[in-house]
């Protein structure tokens, strides 16, 4: 009777058995994603065309780009940082050096020197990790918080800084390696900007490719890269420009990287190249591009933009241009008349406005640089050398 | 044709009760092993197969989250709800019954345990023993195991369009399951007697389907009445006839059992009055079956094959089945949601005449040779079992110790990071939102934030709900509404209410807290505290006013 009952409990017993087993063997996941590399990618500007803008006229150009004095508002510092890099130094207590500016960033210290010691600190730890306090527009301290998603990660990238660099915040000392980590585990598909967030992994991560967000979700490049092609432009930070910049970096980095397939390259160039195309088509006569860009038709001629307006789109698309590969590149002649018309309006733009619009112009002024592949506090250098 | 389906059919000679005939050749033997037939062997692939196929259903935001968090309530508050505890007191409606307690705390219970992994790990439990109740209830009725198998298999395909819903309903459906093998056995056997009753206790606990019950019950007194009346020609004769009599007693006592609840006998006035609720024509699931849908397909396909099935079938059709594809029938065509009840009756009806037609079929051609139970086949029934367990996810799950993140077990639409942000600003207050996000977020805020509007529609009254579609179609007076219902925190789905986006976006007392591709959250001020900003919108100026009136006065 008993040994009948053992009998009957065995399919059970050797089911449990294997399940057993089966959990043994099974590989727990592990939390920490894997990044490779400490140094970002470098993407070096592809070409040099003084036709686009000539050595005096874009030290005139950069000369007006000098990082602003006054309340630091972190938007602007981070253009300015971007543009002029962390080893310019103006020579004057009153401009922010480079290295002052990357401080304000790494360094909570450095940051409270600049914006008050009651400013509330710019990374904080929170319950899924190291955040940086956004930009909300009832907030009294906005001018400090960061405005887009990941764009401080971002620009630390651009300026080659290490994963190992530490970031000093009030609650503690972290590292940028702790910073990209944390972003990489909140970012999901839903995610409102993704523009910073992709140059960020495309500069850091690569060749990691995937990973798996706090959600549990399994996150690709290749998921990234559709999202990027997936949303209208026009829904997009200043005009949708900064998805195009993402996907030149992220075609950049792969260049080095290898890890992208060859379809999801294709998908970027083609992109890239039809772009190009309604940019041809939508310039006007003057060389700049508006909001309209989309259209693919150039802007009547009494229309009303604002200056600053045809600045930031023409500047942001001459931007990525300099970086993107020769097969999606317009003819030179659209790049040509753009940059003299950018030349002429960074020379023309009253103090006032561009003071109020320092982040478009920066970007105005690192497109020139970068057509000329020199870097700007280089180029700057030179020019105040030679007068 | 796989191995299944092969299986299928070789069983389907197989008389029902009778014993293997045993043929020795065995493949591999094993002492220590039991042997089974390909019966079992059948039953035990279907019943994988089944857990393999619901393991992949998402957590869909009908009611899930409303009734956790009525669960969640009656655990914490030691009692049942008087109004519904999700949405703000001043709103709440009027008092009702909760009709499925049980099935909440259950759920809240599975939850507390799980994690979000425990409930999809309920929905293949109570999915798997509706098969098995299924099999049972027909087998219950002296067919094979074959027809066994393929009844179980059409009533999962039947229920396809309302299987994949985690809700109280399962329970109900399980119930429902049991009750139809508890007929079937009550013709042969008193103990049905016992404890049929006994899973309506638990059904009036869990569910107010169990009245579906009642009406299965209903038909099967009737239908065996009739049937003594036909075959003795007299009604006095019907009246003492022990299979009718067994019949209505035991719908008696399951009537009286349905009692054994919180609120006793006024369930069943609660539960009559449910469908009636004027909002719930608007909700897709309780809206007339389509004949161009999915749900209207399988119904009417199940309704031609009957007809074929019944003109063809050389068994006596009993009236008890009539009226059970007449009755259940009818409250498919009404709403899908019912359609759950005739995936169940359908093929317990129908198996007997299939088995019929086939037999006579089959006779024709000669019977084919009985196999012998083998130990080969329980290891395969074995691996088959193991490889559903550790295919499907939440078992995978579950033997692996590795419980799956939530935004894995949700379905799509399911405001997953909205939640997640909710939960970091630590919110608290009236929200307005998409009724079905509502739940959600008040189950991930633990109640903090209140819905005005939620899923439990039946529980709304049509001047809320009205306003409630005032505001997520972005009418001229959305923000009049709000403010009469002193709104604090909105939520918009960029999807559904493009229109209230636009507005929300351009309204200077809005201030976005939040935004991703799917939602929006924005806080709403007071008349009081509006200034003039940078980003509140474009600054539409003006508040309108207009249209207050549509406003409810139930504040």
């Amino acid at each position: 009777m008993k040994t009948r009952f053992l009998r009957r409990l065995m399919p059970l017993a050797l089911l449990l058995t294997a399940c057993g087993l089966y959990r043994a063997a099974a590989a727990r996941p592990d939390a920490s994603i894997a990044v490779e590399r400490q140094e970002p990618w470098t993407i070096s500007p592809r070409y040099d065309d003084p036709r686009v803008a000539t050595d005096e006229q874009l030290h005139q150009v950069l000369q007006r780009l000098m990082p602003p004095a006054g309340a630091p508002n972190t938007n602007t510092l981070v253009h300015a940082l971007r543009l002029w890099g962390p080893a310019a130094d103006f020579g004057s207590d009153a401009i922010a050096s480079g290295a002052r500016m990357r401080e304000y960033y790494l360094d909570d210290h450095q940051f409270q020197k600049l914006a008050g010691a009651d400013a509330p600190p710019l990374w904080s730890i929170e319950r899924d990790g190291v955040r940086a306090r956004p930009w909300e527009a009832w907030d009294k301290d906005r001018d400090t918080g960061s405005v887009h998603t990941d764009d401080l990660l971002a620009t630390l990238a651009e300026i080659g800084t290490p994963l190992n660099q530490r970031v000093i915040t009030r609650s503690g000392p972290t590292t940028v390696g702790t910073l990209l980590q944390d972003t990489m585990r909140r970012f999901h598909r839903e995610q409102h900007e993704y523009e910073w967030s992709a140059i960020s992994y495309a500069r850091y991560l690569f060749p990691t490719t995937e990973w798996r967000n706090r959600w549990g979700q399994k996150i690709t490049v290749a998921d990234v890269v559709d999202e990027l092609l997936a949303q209208p432009y026009s829904n997009g930070v200043c005009g949708g420009t900064h998805r195009l910049e993402a996907l030149v970096v992220l075609y950049r980095a792969d260049e080095q990287a290898r890890v992208l397939s060859r379809h999801e390259r294709k998908k970027i160039v083609a992109r890239l190249a039809e772009v190009s195309r309604l940019l041809v088509a939508a310039q006007h006569a003057d060389g700049y591009w508006t909001r309209r860009w989309l259209s693919g038709r150039p802007p009547a001629t009494n229309a009303k933009t604002d200056l600053y307006e045809r600045i930031l789109l023409t500047g942001h698309h001459l931007e990525w241009l300099a970086l993107a590969p020769p097969e999606v590149q317009p003819p030179r002649e659209t790049i040509v008349r753009a940059g003299q018309w950018l030349v002429r309006a960074m020379l023309e733009i009253d103090p006032q406005t561009l003071a109020s619009h320092y982040g478009p112009c920066s970007h105005a002024g690192r497109a020139l640089c970068l057509w000329r592949s020199q870097e700007p506090y280089i180029a700057w250098k030179a020019g105040r050398n030679e007068s | 044709m796989n191995a299944y389906d092969t299986a299928l059919l070789d069983v389907l000679d197989q008389p029902a009760m009778a014993p293997h005939a045993v043929v020795p050749r065995p493949i591999v033997e094993l002492s220590w092993l039991p042997a089974i037939g390909r019966g079992p062997l059948a039953v035990t692939v279907t019943l994988a197969a089944v857990l393999l196929a619901t393991s992949f259903y998402r957590l869909n935001h009908t009611d899930l989250w409303t009734h956790l968090n009525f669960g969640r309530w009656i655990v914490e508050n030691g009692q049942l709800p008087v109004v519904d505890p999700v949405r703000p007191p001043a709103v709440a409606g009027t008092a009702y019954a909760t009709t499925a307690w049980l099935s909440q705390v259950l759920a809240y219970f599975c939850h507390s345990v799980a994690g979000a992994e425990g409930l999809p790990l309920a929905h293949v439990s109570l999915v798997v023993a509706t098969s098995a109740l299924v099999m049972w209830a027909v087998r219950a009725q002296g067919l094979a195991v074959g027809w066994v198998v393929a009844a179980a298999a059409a009533s999962y395909i039947l229920a396809l369009p309302v299987v994949g819903t985690i809700r109280p309903q399962l329970i109900g459906v399980v119930c429902f399951a049991a009750v139809l093998a508890g007929l079937a056995q009550s013709t042969t056997r008193r103990i049905a007697s016992l404890w049929v009753p006994l899973v309506f206790v638990l059904w009036a606990n869990a569910h107010g389907s169990f009245a579906v019950g009642l009406l299965l019950l209903a038909c099967w007194c009737v239908g065996t009445s009739v049937d003594a009346w036909r075959a003795s020609g007299s009604w006095r004769a019907a009246l003492t006839d022990p299979q009718a009599r067994r019949a209505w007693s035991l719908a008696i006592a399951s009537t009286i059992a349905t009692c054994v609840n919180p609120y006793g006998p006024r369930l069943l006035v609660e539960v009559a009055g449910f469908s009636g609720h004027a909002t719930l024509a608007d909700i897709s699931e309780w809206q007339p079956l389509v004949i161009g849908s999915l749900s209207g397909g399988l119904f009417f396909g199940s309704l031609a094959i009957t007809a074929v099935l019944l003109r063809l079938s050389p068994r006596p059709i009993r009236f008890h089945e009539v009226l059970c594809l007449v009755a259940f029938g009818l409250l498919a065509l009404t709403a899908i949601r019912m359609l759950a009840w005739w995936a169940l009756v359908w093929p317990w009806v129908v198996a007997p005449h299939c088995a019929a037609v086939w037999r006579r079929q089959v006779s024709a051609a000669g019977l084919r040779e009985a196999s012998a139970p083998t130990t080969t086949r329980t290891l395969a029934s074995i691996a088959f079992v193991f490889v559903a367990l550790v295919w499907a996810p939440p078992t995978h799950a579950l033997v692996t110790g590795t419980w799956r993140q939530e935004a894995e077990l949700v379905s799509g639409d399911t405001p997953v990071f909205l939640a997640d942000e909710v939960q970091w600003r630590q919110l608290a207050g009236r929200l307005f939102a998409p009724m079905d996000w509502g739940d959600y977020l008040a189950w991930h805020t633990r109640g903090a934030l209140r819905p005005v509007v939620n899923n439990s529609v039946h529980l709304i009254t049509p001047p809320v709900w009205r306003d409630y579609r005032t505001v997520t179609e972005g009418r001229s007076a959305w923000r009049a509404v709000l403010d009469h219902y002193r709104i604090q925190y909105l939520v918009v789905s960029r999807e559904r209410s493009p229109e209230l986006l636009s507005a929300v976006l351009a309204d200077q007392r809005s201030r976005i807290l939040y935004q991703d591709q799917k939602a929006v959250l924005a806080e709403l001020l007071p008349v009081e505290n509006v200034v003039n900003e940078p980003g509140h919108g474009a600054g539409m100026g003006r508040i309108q006013e207009t249209g207050a009136k549509s406003a409810n006065s139930e504040i």
